[in-house]
């Protein structure tokens, strides 16, 4: 059942999805302070391995060495190029500069200057990598832009124990999805915090929306779930479903569960298959979006668990594939809508959209103008 | 030995690579002034033949006829189309447009209109192409979109002017032209060029690494800087030169030099290869940069000079086109971290890359931007004074 009884307004304006302010103040208040999910321990299978992304603008570097993981900005001190151009390689035990050779640590120190004696004086030490935090959750690794950031587990609240339950180290990723939408990330979200889209957009892909009374909402503060049971709707699906079970030893669970923690991290299970999800806004029309796919083929190290997680990865990821080939055909064609000059209506959310409204009231707290900017953020902390 | 005795600061601020707003600043006070080189003779080896161009956005043809060479804006009078869109092709007599047929002679004069007395009435030499100068040093061609540009003697100063003549001398062969397309502001590619640090990183298969102190010579003027590295006490480097110009029969100098005429027009010489370098910004975020590549296989017309011309233009195309994409394949990269919101504390030009340092102070003074100043003391307090004095020479 839902939790409201009557249809709810659409809380924001189209403005807020396209104007180039309301995206300001968005990533000034709820992206920059925040904590994102940039990798997992797989992205680096050796120590001394490193990845390469951005966020925000910010040029990062991300770099195993022995088992911790060191995230710098991706800019040398020397003359400001990037450490690194490739997304991903191995930097052994120092990280070195593509352009000119400089060699730093894990703290971010110059190690090794090439022909240092034509940058005299310099005092040892004086230079250094712009160094940004990390945290792990289960398998994820956060970063986050900002020094004052609370700790990951502060910042997640609720979402850090879900997200070491389904991203633990014994589930294997099954694929990383990372793309970009040309729609703003909060007509993202919204996808994906609603299930009325489905008989249209996934009808091969999801069969049919449950019914109301299937369907359990939670909406807190900071954050919503929804869950619901999807028992095999064959005997042949009950039977599959029954020998997985025995074979990776897991208890029969056929509950779909769905969480989003504010303002752009998710979760989801389904059996045997967890993920993480996470929108980065590059813009007030274009979306980057990460998603981290596991699932769980029984305990490592038995052929049986090897043969069974393959398979599983190979189904999770056609699966996935499908559903954002799906997703992003309608994403961008709501944006183009919500971009039109003129709209028919003010809108309107039906209950089974109810977590869609929660979402908005929230964008819409922390993000009104007359919100001054500290006061965003401590609300982020709050929720 | 290097002109300074202790690093410099880096001046620029990302947002002098990043901004479109700097770049039209660019333009107009140091670019549009200018003297831009846009090819050179051999890419117009007969009478008639032409070339055409962007430069600036601006769509230009060049053509050769009477032995002299004319470049004109590449739009038609008439109803302004492009009157060639090949990037070269032969035209003869007359320039002649591709829509309407209309011919233009020399001076850009309509010559003959298909029709003519369709358009009464229209007084003769009414209409006509819109003409830049162009003059040519050595066997480079240099083109102006300024009316009142001084000579291009008196841009490129006589040193530069005479030393065109020499490097890029009739009895040059070019080597090869390559004319490619980089994913960065321009100034990241001049920065590129104008040190030698960035070898043992991005050059280490073609160069080896970077030369010796004692090797390397930096002279700074008001409009241009040289740099020459010495490497006659250096036998691998040496060596060959002299074995080649033995064959050659030429007085080898041992020095690798390099010049840069501020803001954007480069020389180098490597032995009998001489070359020209020219970067133009297309966009805040995008160059293009021309390069003509010479070689001196000995006089013209033997045929000794005709057997090594063949093998040099060969080794020079292989050598420099490795070379070119060397960089350009880390020029996106180096720009991604300049353009970067952030920056860590730094930002530091080491005695040996000082050339960027008047080069940037040029940027600076043409444009009257303020220098960037890091936000972090401690560098400051450890940083002396950097020496800007300009020695003579050259």
């Amino acid at each position: 059942m839902f939790i409201n009884e009557t249809h709810l307004p659409q809380v924001l304006t189209p403005q807020d999805y396209t104007s180039e302010e309301q995206y300001r103040r968005e990533l000034d208040r709820l992206f920059l302070p925040g904590w994102h999910c940039i990798a997992t321990f797989s992205d680096f299978p050796q120590d001394g391995d490193y990845i390469t992304t951005e966020l925000f603008d910010h040029p990062l570097i991300l770099w195993r060495s022995g088992d911790e993981y060191h995230a710098f900005l991706n800019v040398c001190p020397h003359r400001f190029s990037r450490l690194q151009g490739k997304s991903c390689g191995h930097a052994g035990e120092r990280l070195q500069c593509q352009y000119h050779g400089w060699e730093f640590d894990c703290t971010g120190n110059t190690q090794k200057i090439p022909d240092a004696q034509s940058f005299k004086p310099m005092a040892k030490g004086a230079l250094g990598l712009t160094k940004y935090r990390t945290e792990t959750c289960g398998q994820l690794i956060f970063i986050t832009l900002n020094d004052e950031a609370p700790s990951l587990q502060e910042y997640l609240g609720a979402g850090f124990e879900i997200g070491e339950k389904l991203c633990a180290a014994d589930r294997r990723l099954a694929t990383t999805l990372d793309y970009v939408i040309d729609t703003n990330w909060k007509c993202k979200c919204e996808n994906s915090v609603e299930s009325y889209h489905v008989d249209m957009v996934h009808p091969a892909t999801f069969r049919k929306s449950p019914d109301a009374n299937e369907c359990k909402h939670e909406l807190e503060p900071g954050w919503t779930t929804y869950a619901t049971v999807q028992a095999p709707p064959t005997a042949w699906h009950r039977l599959l479903d029954r020998i997985v079970n025995r074979l990776t030893h897991s208890e029969r669970d056929d509950e779909y569960k769905h969480y989003h923690f504010y303002p752009h991290i998710m979760f989801g299970k389904m059996k045997l298959f967890s993920w993480m999800e996470m929108m980065i806004p590059l813009s007030p029309g274009r979306t980057r979006v990460i998603g981290k796919f596991f699932c769980y083929g029984g305990r490592s190290g038995r052929l049986v668990s090897r043969l069974l997680t393959r398979g599983l990865a190979k189904w999770e990821t056609g699966f996935f594939e499908t559903l954002r080939d799906e997703d992003c055909t309608v994403l961008e064609e709501v944006y183009r809508g919500l971009s039109a000059p003129n709209q028919p209506s003010e809108g309107l959310v039906s209950i089974r959209e109810e977590r869609c409204f929660h979402f908005q009231k929230y964008i819409e707290r922390i993000t009104s103008p007359e919100t001054v900017n500290s006061e965003g953020v401590a609300m982020v902390a709050d929720s | 030995m290097f002109v300074n005795e202790s690093h410099m600061p880096q001046r620029l601020a990302p947002n002098l690579y990043t901004s479109p707003e700097h770049l039209e600043r660019e333009m107009e006070r140091m670019f549009e002034p200018g003297w831009h080189c846009i090819g050179a003779l051999p890419d117009l080896p007969n009478d008639g033949d032409y070339f055409t161009r962007t430069l600036f956005g601006k769509p230009l043809i060049c053509w050769k006829t009477g032995g002299e060479v004319h470049t004109f804006l590449n739009v038609c009078t008439h109803r302004f189309s492009m009157l060639r869109d090949q990037p070269c092709g032969h035209m003869g007599e007359h320039l002649k447009c591709q829509y309407h047929g209309w011919e233009y002679d020399c001076n850009g004069d309509t010559q003959k209109i298909p029709d003519a007395k369709s358009f009464r009435p229209m007084a003769k030499g009414e209409l006509g192409l819109r003409k830049f100068r162009t003059e040519t040093a050595g066997q480079l061609i240099f083109v102006t979109l300024n009316e009142n540009a001084t000579g291009l003697r008196e841009f490129l100063g006589d040193y530069l002017y005479d030393m065109c003549d020499r490097w890029f001398s009739p009895d040059h062969d070019l080597a090869c032209p390559i004319d490619i397309h980089h994913e960065c502001n321009w100034k990241v590619v001049i920065e590129n060029v104008l040190e030698g640090y960035h070898i043992g990183e991005v050059h280490p298969k073609s160069f080896g690494t970077y030369p010796n102190e004692e090797c390397c010579r930096h002279e700074f003027h008001e409009f241009w800087d040289f740099y020459i590295d010495d490497y006659s006490t250096i036998p691998k480097n040496a060596r060959p030169e002299r074995i080649m110009s033995r064959i050659i029969g030429y007085e080898p100098d041992y020095r690798w030099q390099h010049l840069l005429r501020y803001p954007n027009v480069v020389f180098g010489k490597m032995a009998m290869f001489t070359w020209v370098q020219m970067v133009l910004p297309v966009s805040a975020t995008e160059c293009h940069a021309m390069w003509r590549i010479f070689c001196y296989p000995g006089q013209r017309g033997r045929l000794k000079s005709r057997i090594l011309s063949k093998g040099l233009r060969f080794w020079g195309r292989r050598f420099m086109s490795r070379v070119i994409g060397e960089d350009e394949a880390i020029y996106p990269s180096i720009y991604k971290g300049i353009a970067s919101p952030m920056r860590p504390r730094g930002g530091l030009i080491s005695t040996r890359e000082e050339r960027i340092f008047p080069f940037q102070d040029y940027v600076l003074k043409m444009t009257e931007e303020e220098e960037f100043i890091t936000k972090d003391r401690e560098i400051e307090e450890e940083r002396t004074q950097p020496t800007t004095a300009t020695t003579d020479g050259g």
